[in-house]
Parts: structure tokens; C-alpha cells; sequence
């Protein structure tokens, strides 16, 4: 199973979804970590929702975890069958990842 | 940090009215980001003072080198937005008129078409007689508002209150429900929605009420310019309690607003006092919603 997590800086989930630095793969079987850049939708003018959502989605990873969806991105990843999780503070990948393995998101 | 945007869905509802006048009125830690950029307009009533200006880039320009260009005019063809004419045999992308697809780009086979960013607008760093702060953007005419403007004056606003320990973002959010609304809307903790009082204030209203629930953003609704349709602001109330949304208070219809504003004042000024007491008694409120 593969969780995503938006990031600006690969140690905290960022405050926003379309527009994060990056996102930070996380491999639970193999422990692997893989960074997909995600700076070019960073700076669209408008629509870096889809396009974030669009780019991410061809990863196959099962799990989001974000603090922010803007509705437009939301509408792409309800498509898919990826499981969206919403946080309500910032705070660690690594915090993150542990508590979700824990089911405790 | 807390983050309070004040937005309506429908353009001149009262959004900027009511923010400036209770972001002066309010005495906390704070700073303004005026998001509204197509209409940028509370530091009119800020007697501020600007420290600091960047220039700020979005989208894509492009121009012909006259000295490649072959004058085979393909790239007209292309331009769906009719922006390139012809000057002496050679082609001219007419600027106010180009809306950056770089169709010709891709089409020209002298390669004389020429990719630029777009300068598009200023963004501003103020200080007003109270010494609070603002951070404002002003795009030239013909430009968009965009996500990534707002995103930019954001981050800079989130950035300086970190480092100066001010407590309370208030944000004069853009109409609408697109990418800029969307955008200012980003970490907003609460939202007060300014509600006209009319058909398509009521109508704008409810698609950022969907906004915000999908952004899970606590909003309460104020009805501004109320006492003209009576009928209309009992659905609105009904729709309202339906929606869970709480009610902080109505701003009757009055003219005198619309002389303040000309004058560069703020609708706290009002000379009925009465109907300065409604308002503070509105502030209060948001007062204490920024309090909890």
C-alpha cells in the first residue's frame, strides 16, 4: 500500500494541497520512500488542484493524507478509488504514517 | 495563528466594507491580506503607508521577433483570440488581446515567436496609522486574478505574522467561487459570510456555503443591505438555520454608506448612531468567534 502526503518541506504535511513543493510517497510493504515533485502545478496561475490531482493519482497510491482539498481536487480523486483522509493540524510525515499504520486517522 | 476571511460569493456585497471597518475596529494581534485584487481597495480607507513593493508574474506572453518572422501568417490562423495583426508584411500579437495559449508558438516554423512571463501586477506591504500591517495586490487592467497571486500574498502574510507573532490573519476574500475565492480560502479557520440581500446575493451565497463545508471552514452569515425584501431574508433565515450556519447580525439598507466610502471613510463612521451601535455589536461578536 502506498500513502501520499502533501509537503513543502519532505518532514511536515503542507497547509495546502495543489499548491505543495511535493509529495512524499510512502511504500508501507517495501518501507520505501519516493518524492514526487510537484512544483510545475505549484505554479499555475488557476486549476492546481486538477492538475496536482491528475499528476498524483498516476502513482498508484491508495491513501491520501492532507491537511487542505480544494473542492476541485477533491471532485478528481473522488473518481478514483484512492481513500482521502483529512487532518485538521500540521504535523509530522513520520508522525503521520505511524498513526495511520496504527488506525488511528 | 488564527486565519478569518470575510467573503460573499457575489461581488459588492459588502465584503470590503465590512472587513476594513472591523479591522480597524479591532484592537487583538492581526494583519489584512486584501485578496480582493481585481478591486483592491481596503487600504483606501487605511491612510497607509507603503514599505514595501515586488512585481509579480503569472501566465505567459508572447511577441514576434520581426527579424524572424516570414510572414506567412499561420500564427493568425491559430489565434483564436484574434490578437495578431498584420504591420508591414510582418505579424504583431496585439498584448491586451493575447490570452497566453501559445498557439503560435507551436505553430510558427520560423521559430520568430518569443515566450515571455507575464508581468501582471504589483503586490504591496503597507502599514496603517494604527502601525498594523497589510499586504495588498494591484493587477494592471485586463489582467486575471489568479490562484497563484492570492496563494503568493498568502504565504507572504502567513510568513511575517510568523516572525512577528501576530495572531490573526483577516482576509478580504475575492468574489466568486473559483480559484481565487478557493485559494484565499486556504487554512481559513472561520469564515463570515457578507449576505446581500437580494436574489443573486442569496444565490452566490450558497455556493460558497458549499465551498466552505467542503473545506470544513465554521462560517457565520451577517446580512448586509436587509429591510428591503422582507420576504427574501425569511428564506434566507430559514436556509440559514438549515444549514447550521449562525446568524451574527443584519446591516440595515442605508445610503449613507455609499457617501462615506466616496469620502475614503469607514461605514463605522456613520452618523446615526444607533446604526454605529449594530455594528459594533456585529464586531463584538466576531470578536469573540476569534477569541474561541
Amino acid at each position: 500500500m502506498v500513502i501520499a502526503i502533501p509537503s513543502d518541506n519532505k518532514e511536515h504535511v503542507a497547509e495546502t494541497f495543489g499548491r505543495c513543493k511535493c509529495f512524499v510517497l510512502y511504500n508501507t510493504e517495501t518501507k520505501e520512500i519516493n518524492i514526487v515533485d510537484n512544483s510545475a502545478n505549484m505554479n499555475l496561475g488557476s486549476g492546481a488542484g486538477i492538475q496536482t490531482a491528475t499528476n498524483l493519482i498516476k502513482n498508484n497510491i491508495d491513501v491520501i493524507i492532507t491537511y487542505d482539498l480544494g473542492p476541485k481536487a477533491n471532485k478528481v480523486l473522488s473518481e478514483t478509488k484512492i481513500k482521502v483522509i483529512h487532518i485538521d493540524k500540521i504535523e509530522k510525515i513520520d508522525n503521520l504514517v505511524d498513526d495511520y499504520m496504527n488506525g488511528k486517522l | 495563528m488564527k486565519q478569518i476571511a470575510f467573503a460573499s460569493g457575489k461581488g459588492g456585497a459588502g465584503k470590503t466594507s465590512v472587513a476594513s471597518a472591523f479591522f480597524k475596529y479591532y484592537k487583538g494581534s492581526k494583519i489584512l491580506a486584501d485578496c480582493d485584487v481585481d478591486a483592491s481597495n481596503c487600504f483606501i480607507t487605511m491612510e497607509e503607508k507603503n514599505l514595501s513593493s515586488e512585481k509579480f508574474h503569472s501566465g505567459k506572453k508572447y511577441s514576434v521577433n520581426k527579424d524572424k518572422c516570414i510572414g506567412n501568417g499561420i500564427c493568425v490562423e491559430r489565434c483564436v483570440y484574434n490578437a495578431i495583426k498584420k504591420e508591414d508584411k510582418k505579424y504583431k500579437i496585439i498584448d491586451i488581446k493575447c490570452e497566453g495559449c501559445g498557439s503560435c508558438l507551436d505553430a510558427c516554423p520560423a521559430g520568430a515567436i518569443e515566450e515571455n512571463s507575464n508581468y501582471c501586477g504589483n503586490l504591496y506591504f503597507s502599514e496603517s496609522v494604527d502601525n498594523s500591517k497589510l499586504y495588498y495586490a494591484k493587477l494592471f487592467p485586463g489582467e486575471d486574478n489568479s490562484g497563484k497571486l492570492i496563494f503568493t500574498l498568502k504565504q507572504k502574510t502567513i510568513a511575517y505574522s510568523k516572525e512577528n507573532n501576530i495572531e490573526n490573519i483577516i482576509i478580504d476574500s475575492p468574489p466568486g467561487i473559483g480559484c481565487p475565492a478557493i485559494a484565499s480560502l486556504v487554512g481559513v479557520k472561520f469564515l463570515i459570510l457578507v449576505l446581500e440581500a437580494t436574489q443573486s446575493g442569496f444565490h452566490d451565497a450558497k455556493n460558497l456555503i458549499e465551498l466552505a463545508k467542503s473545506k470544513k471552514i465554521k462560517t457565520f452569515a451577517l446580512i448586509n443591505k436587509s429591510g428591503v425584501n422582507q420576504e427574501l431574508e425569511n428564506e434566507i433565515k430559514r436556509f440559514l438555520k438549515t444549514e447550521n450556519i449562525e446568524l451574527i447580525g443584519e446591516i440595515p439598507f442605508n445610503k449613507e454608506f455609499a457617501k462615506l466610502l466616496k469620502a475614503k471613510k469607514l461605514i463605522t463612521d456613520i452618523s446615526d448612531e444607533k446604526y454605529k451601535d449594530n455594528l459594533f455589536s456585529i464586531f463584538n461578536k466576531i470578536n469573540n468567534i476569534l477569541g474561541g
